[in-house]
């Protein structure tokens, strides 16, 4: 049975590849985007994850600003926001996220979150 | 700091002895007995503390509720925390705990057979010097600073089997708001983890200081927005931070080399209170006198403060010229104008543009010069000085 695929959009290169590292050894296969526009280059070409984790602010579209793009084409993963902002549930309800996660997170909370999502193994 | 440098060469058996002499006869062995620990001793007798009693005090199940969830903030904040440092002792007798600042432990994780212990501490146990005598939790308290005691260095002779650490909690003012606390049986595990535990340390007092940070944005005024994604942006650090340790808890459990992770860990801590000292002279009313101030520390703090607004303006900042003038400024006023300064010049240079940041003195001044190239090729530039410490 194939690992469940796990994409993360965020712009920070390290932040990204230690939580791709730490997803990795709980058993997710995992992607990386660099920005909202090379997650929707990912998808476009065909990529289709079973949950995408979205940072808010990075250089182009924002993170609310590529999950609608991404739902305008009918890409319908659960998106999880990962945001520092105090207003992260606000976002989140404003761009249509299925959860969010305000940073600094941890594996146990994530994998809690990751679990509701895709639901019973 | 190792044991054969803590006791002098003194195996457990010597200390031990010396244990026993002052615990009879109030001598000290001074060769065999580390300061830090006689100090500990000599606090603990004169507290009245039993050197040979079983259990600690601890509170009801009600009290213990009730000190839970006054402290449900520092608990929240310490619990990923505990559990990575739980993670990392493995499968050896070990407890990770969380005390509050009077030494009451808040939240203990171990392994099932310490944890089933019924004469180990648990939640509600009060580990002050004065009543379980010195340990991991009540001398680190006491000491303000990251103690170990090495069997038989312990007060109470219950907690000879075991080797434990502590380090304080310091919050803004650096005061002690509860500490960190990992107690295992073998001297090996404590070394394994003592690198882990300070990180842990560290990090969790960042968050505590990061939650201040957006209490303190109710005051930042017209300037709140701009504020909040700087204050943003610092959280990141702290969230990669956590990031790291969590992957160094899991390195360590499996027996490879987390030293390169925790040193990142500790790297990104440091730039957060850097960030987070800049940040927090950005907001609210200035009431400090005018003090020495190196004018590039601060720019390159402003540098690294303003990384990811940068990166998301499309704009690209960099040193031209360096020369580090010393200027005599209220802080406050002066990381006020470097904002509106670097903000301005984001604003209106173009997507793709450079800022040169040129330091300079000029007659009695130390100048910040930022500029750039316009859209239609004009330059533009802002400049902030300050009067030079003569």
């Amino acid at each position: 049975m194939k690992p469940p695929h796990i994409l993360i959009v965020d712009d920070e290169g390290d932040f990204r590849e230690t939580l791709n590292l730490l997803l990795s050894m709980q058993g997710f296969q995992v992607s990386e985007a660099s920005s909202g526009d090379h997650a929707i280059m990912l998808t476009d070409a065909g990529l289709r994850p079973d949950v995408i984790l979205l940072d808010y602010r990075m250089p182009g579209r924002n993170g609310g600003e590529t999950l609608e793009y991404l739902r305008s084409q009918a890409l319908e993963s659960p998106a999880v926001l990962l945001t520092a902002s105090s207003s992260a549930h606000d976002l989140a309800r404003q761009h249509g996220f299925d959860d969010v996660l305000q940073k600094p997170v941890g594996v146990d909370a994530l994998m809690t979150t990751l679990g509701k999502l895709l639901g019973p193994k | 700091m190792r044991f054969h440098q803590t006791t002098r060469g003194h195996s457990p058996d010597e200390v031990r002895v010396a244990w026993r002499q002052f615990v009879d006869e109030g001598m000290i062995d001074a060769a065999c007995v580390r300061l830090p620990i006689a100090q500990a001793w000599q606090r603990s007798r004169m507290a009245g503390c039993n050197p040979y009693q079983v259990r600690a005090d601890v509170l009801s199940p009600t009290e213990t509720l009730a000190l839970i969830r006054a402290e449900s903030r520092l608990v929240e904040i310490a619990t990923p925390f505990l559990a990575a440092l739980s993670l990392a002792a493995g499968a050896e007798r070990h407890a990770a705990m969380l005390g509050d600042a009077s030494a009451r432990v808040l939240k203990i994780v171990g392994d099932p057979e310490t944890m089933a212990d019924e004469n180990f501490p648990r939640a509600g146990s009060l580990l002050s010097e004065g009543t379980a005598g010195a340990n991991g939790i009540g001398t680190a308290l006491a000491e303000g600073s990251y103690v170990e005691l090495l069997g038989p260095e312990h007060f109470i002779q219950g907690f000879h089997v075991f080797t434990c650490q502590g380090v304080p909690l310091l919050g803004l003012r650096r005061e002690s708001i509860g500490v960190l606390s990992m107690s295992v049986r073998r001297e090996e595990t404590a070394v394994k983890v003592r690198d882990i535990l300070f990180c842990a340390s560290e990090a969790a007092e960042c968050e505590l200081l990061s939650e201040r940070l957006t209490e303190t944005l109710a005051t930042a005024g017209s300037q709140e927005h701009i504020l909040e994604s700087l204050r943003q942006d610092i959280v990141q650090r702290i969230a990669m931070a956590r990031l790291q340790f969590e992957l160094s808890a899991r390195q360590i459990a499996a027996h490879t080399d987390a030293s390169r992770t925790l040193g990142a860990a500790q790297q990104l801590i440091q730039k957060f209170r850097r960030q987070a000292a800049v940040w927090r002279n950005l907001v609210g009313q200035s009431t400090s006198a005018p003090e020495p101030v190196d004018l590039a520390d601060l720019v390159d703090d402003f540098l690294s403060l303003m990384e990811t607004e940068t990166r998301v303006s499309h704009v690209h900042m960099a040193w031209e010229r360096y020369e580090r003038p010393l200027v005599l400024d209220d802080v406050h006023a002066l990381s006020q104008r470097l904002l509106t300064a670097f903000l301005n010049a984001i604003q209106v240079t173009p997507t793709g543009g450079r800022i040169a940041v040129v330091l300079a003195k000029r007659e009695q001044e130390g100048i910040v010069m930022l500029s750039s190239r316009l859209a239609d090729g004009s330059e533009y530039v802002v400049s902030v000085a300050a009067p030079l410490l003569q």
